[in-house]
């Protein structure tokens, strides 16, 4: 049997669907190289997946806005980072493609309500003289992602104002509420109350325990909270202070149903209340709360470290962190680094220890700079150290070890500037041809803060201002600094 | 645990699984019938190396160069061979900083960076530089990610010629973004061309003139192969600042209007250069990249003098006639190889007909999902039924094949379909396919040796792209095209 005359049918109807607009073939046609044919994501995470995230949940104008206008920078989509740039689609697709695109995405996985093209038009109309890209942040301050119900059954809060100088936990029991809400989503949230001042809440519910054995729960709070289980306190953030504080305290639970209170008071600025628990039955970590627990530990390691191998130098060159856009990062075996920027033709960064972490230029699209691995860098020039010379640099000499000798012209010298590491720092030689005797200033450092360090010259003494004067003759000269960063 | 299938959505997903099917079948189907006519095969990379190739040269004695977006530059032997197990690498520097542009003369090994144009020279034979040097350094830096440089090899004068992103390819606050640099061997940096958005690559024709391949964004309702003229303006207004620093470009154009149409700003700016060829988004790939010719006079197939351009998201290589027609270079464009592995960058071709490709998916989806590749096609020695030229007429266009055409089908105006369309000249990022035009094939006249065709077109819109399709076209031997869709954007209509 010949299946192909078949098959080509299919594509022909498909082919008329894309005329038609049809949402599934739009979407393969401008989405799918980077979101993925089923919306599961772009290779290498080239784009977040759209199935089943919830971004693409709830209120449709999220993903209104960000087709027609773009999405620029740090979003986390299905638990992972990403830093990326959505290209705004509204100037491209129509309003009714723009629909039928979001209403087949949202039947990847995500409830498969429709978006209309009357949405779509409405959205566009709203924000017709926008032009910048949306960020994360400022999309989900309006359009919150749809929260799934916690596991907090039966949930009611109560609201209690307090005196205005109330900085220690109390007895909620003694006192009457001023207010008391069910909260049927399940979870622990300031809703209504993160603004305010002054006031304590008192979250009761029940959760279910599936299996005997040790649970472990979280707390974190702006300002203080504590946890009971069937009353009994398992965990509490004492004093005031903000989030970032998290506690866990241990209870061994049994199957069925057990009582929860939080009790929360917060005394001015900002506010926040998360919590979670683990243990057996739960995969991971679940959250009782609709702000998630963050860990203590940071940061996230993300790190592509360089360093030399064997007797050779590394070679780094990207956007680095403070010195200018063109400049050669060297790392030497035994801890020796640093940096030369061939703007002003000055050694501008020194340091020992770990090279370079080269993850923020080269993850995803490279949006951050690269900085060096050491909490003691020595930033030791800014802008030249020939001052009021004209400079140009030529390039860079390299010996078997890969080390550079570079060279530049300064008026109309030629120099040769070697840096040497040793076990106390750098010898740095600077080998001027001259055409004649005259004189060149030299600032081997020029910026102000470089404390620990220490600078010498054989046969030179350092100028009032830092400078050297170095006296040069017809022929070769050659200067020695030594920079002592021990 | 959902006990409730919703039943409703499963139509939608049917639809959405066969289109996928579909789509999937289709680029399956290609690939199989590319391997009739192209032998394509992944070379190993180097072990445990995040490979990411941005430039690709060739070195005498079948070696070839690779510098990858991390800086790393490696060569490489047996490339060229049979075994393709028996490809060796050797590193030979790691310094450079994302390097799209490399080719080698003299003994050095050139790099245009983003920051310099330079060479490294490896004096005594070890595989090593020991001399790296800047060349010219002349555009600006923010430190932003998008400042990508793309440079060429050198010209019979020995010019290199580098295109530059805008920054955030979005403006211009560091010099000369969006602009191209005229690099001499001596170092002396010239402004050439201004227009620059965001360019994927830069070359030559066949007969040396200059083009770069510009993505879809602002000011670019398409992604398109621009003709970079000395003194000419290819279209994004953005990096016109700089006019005040290039007195050898003349006086500042007038910016275009925007949402207008650039067969109208035309009339209005002088300077202004209409894109060779529009490659209408998201149907002939989406964000194209390296430009280079078929020079290997028939060793690639029967496509010699022709441009190549690599295409990134859809991990294809295009084919683009060009001819010039009133002063102007025009022409059209082809899906021609396709399946790559990854997004394509880098491409280049031996004289013997093999064809480099290095690709890289970091920070922009392809359809290749693998994070890199690096590949070679070669042709099999077995000619596609392709149309191989589609020139412009006064009243129509004129198409030649690759082998004779059947007269009855070719002669059938019910072979061919045609439509135009163009895109609005705007601020706003990219647009959609405006102004639709239905083009009335209203005669086909095959020539006796059955190798070309002319077809009267009626009407013929100026500025737009005209999409041919030949789905009837049968050769002698009853062959359907391989490709049947041409886009050919008519800047110019010929003069009877």
């Amino acid at each position: 049997m010949n299946l192909i005359p078949l098959l080509f049918s299919a594509l022909a109807l498909f082919t008329l669907t894309a005329n038609g607009q049809g949402g599934p073939v739009l979407y393969q046609t401008y989405c799918s190289a980077c979101h993925g044919t089923q919306g599961q994501g772009g290779a290498e995470g080239a784009a977040p997946p759209l199935a089943k995230s919830l971004w693409a949940q709830g209120d449709p104008d999220r993903m209104i806005k960000v087709v027609l206008h773009g999405l620029m920078g740090e979003i986390e989509v299905l638990g992972k980072e990403y830093n990326l740039v959505m290209p705004p689609q509204g100037a491209v697709l129509n309003d009714g493609q723009i629909a039928a695109i979001l209403t087949h995405v949202r039947s990847l996985g995500n409830g498969g309500e429709k978006v209309s093209t009357d949405r779509v038009a409405a959205v566009r109309a709203k924000y017709e003289e926008r032009e910048a890209y949306w960020k994360g942040d400022e999309l989900l301050k309006d359009h919150p992602l749809p929260s799934p119900p916690g596991p907090l059954k039966n949930l009611v809060r109560k609201f209690y104002a307090l005196p205005k100088d109330q900085r220690s936990m109390l007895d909620y029991a003694k006192l009457e509420a001023n207010a008391s809400s069910r909260q049927p989503n399940g979870l622990i949230n300031l809703e209504g109350y993160s603004e305010k001042d002054h006031f304590g809440l008192v979250w009761e519910g029940e959760l279910n325990v599936r299996r005997e054995g040790q649970f472990s729960f979280t707390l974190d709070s702006d300002d203080l909270s504590a946890l009971y289980i069937d009353d009994k306190k398992v965990v509490e953030v004492s004093g005031l202070g903000g989030m970032g504080r998290a506690k866990t305290g241990k209870a061994t639970l049994h199957p069925g149903v057990v009582k929860v209170r939080v009790e929360y008071l917060e005394f001015t600025g900002f506010t926040g209340i998360a919590a979670s628990w683990s243990g057996s039955g739960i995969r991971g970590t679940q959250s009782l709360s609709s702000t998630k627990v963050v860990s203590n530990q940071k940061p996230k390691i993300n790190l592509i470290e360089l360093k030399p191998e064997g007797n050779r130098a590394v070679h780094y060159r990207n956007f680095i962190a403070g010195t200018g856009n063109r400049s050669f990062s060297v790392g030497y075996p035994g801890g020796v680094n640093l940096v030369f920027n061939q703007e002003n033709c000055g050694l501008e960064l020194l340091w020992h220890g770990r090279f370079f972490d080269a993850g923020p230029r080269w993850k995803n699209r490279g949006t951050v700079r690269s900085f060096p691995l050491s909490a003691q860098v020595y930033h030791l020039q800014k802008g030249s150290p020939f001052p009021g010379q004209a400079f140009s640099f030529k390039g860079m000499e390299l010996d078997e070890r890969s080390y550079p000798t570079f060279h530049y012209h300064v008026g109309n010298l030629t120099v040769r500037d070697r840096p040497e590491p040793n076990d106390k720092g750098i010898v740095r030689t600077l080998s001027i041809e001259s055409e004649g005797a005259s004189e060149l200033v030299f600032a081997p450092i020029n910026s102000q803060s470089v404390r620990g360090l220490n600078l010498a010259s054989r046969g030179l003494t350092a100028r009032q201002d830092g400078t050297f004067l170095l006296p040069l003759d017809k022929g070769d000269n050659s200067f020695t600094f030594h920079y002592g960063i021990q | 645990m959902n006990r409730f299938f919703p039943i409703f959505l499963f139509p939608v997903l049917l639809l959405g699984a066969v289109t996928a099917w579909a789509n999937k079948f289709n680029n399956e189907a290609l690939d199989q019938e590319m391997s009739r006519y192209y032998l394509r095969e992944e070379i190993p990379m180097p072990k445990d190396v995040v490979f990411e190739p941005g430039s690709i040269a060739l070195l005498p004695e079948q070696r070839i160069a690779v510098g990858t977006r991390r800086g790393e530059v490696w060569i490489c032997e047996g490339a060229y061979g049979d075994d393709l197990s028996k490809v060796s690498w050797t590193p030979y520097f790691e310094g450079l900083h994302e390097p799209l542009g490399m080719y080698w003369q003299d003994g050095a090994l050139y790099y245009t960076d983003r920051e310099q144009v330079g060479r490294m020279v490896d004096r005594n034979g070890d595989d090593r530089p020991d001399w790296v040097e800047t060349i010219s350094a002349p555009w600006g830096l923010t430190g932003n990610y998008h400042e990508y440089a793309f440079g060429t090899t050198p010209d019979p004068q020995g010019n290199v010629f580098v295109t530059l992103c805008l920054t955030g390819s979005f403006n211009a606050q560091a010099q000369w973004r969006g602009w191209v640099m005229k690099i001499a061997a001596d170092g002396t940096a010239t402004p050439y061309a201004s227009g620059v958005r965001s360019p994927g690559g830069i070359g030559y024709d066949a007969e040396g003139n200059l083009y770069y391949t510009d993505n879809q964004g602002v000011w670019n309702g398409t992604s398109c192969l621009k003709h970079v003229v000395e003194k000419k303006f290819t279209g994004c207004p953005i990096g016109n600042v700089y006019y005040k620093d290039a007195p050898n470009m003349g006086p500042q154009p007038p910016d275009p209007i925007n949402q207008s149409r650039i067969v109208k700003e035309r009339e209005r700016i002088p300077e202004l250069v209409p894109p060779a060829v529009q490659f209408p988004h998201g149907v002939v790939g989406q964000s194209p990249t390296a430009v280079i010719p078929d020079h290997t006079a028939g060793k690639f197939g029967p496509f010699a003098g022709q441009l190549l351009v690599g295409e990134q998201t859809h991990s294809e290589v295009q084919r683009v006639f060009l001819e010039t027609v009133n002063g102007v270079r025009q022409g059209a464009v082809w899906e021609f190889l396709s399946g790559f592995e990854a997004g394509i960058v880098p491409m280049r071709l031996s004289d013997g007909g093999t064809l480099f490709i290095g690709g890289t998916t970091r920070g922009w989806g392809s359809r290749g999902n693998k994070p890199f590749t690096f590949e070679r096609v070669r042709w099999k020695n077995v000619v596609p039924f392709e149309t191989k030229t589609m020139e412009a007429l006064p009243d129509g266009f004129r198409l030649t094949f690759t082998e004779p055409v059947d007269p009855v089908t070719a002669g059938d105006l019910a072979s061919y379909q045609a439509k135009a369309w163009t895109y609005i000249y705007q601020k706003k990022y990219g647009s959609p396919m405006v102004d639709h035009v239905d083009a009335n094939i209203t005669s086909a006249r095959v020539a006796p040796d059955g190798l070309s065709v002319e077809l009267t077109v009626s009407p013929l819109t100026k500025g737009h792209v005209h999409h041919l399709q030949s789905a009837g076209v049968k050769s002698k031997s009853g062959q359907p095209l391989w490709h049947p869709d041409a886009y050919y954007t008519l800047n110019e209509i010929p003069n009877p």
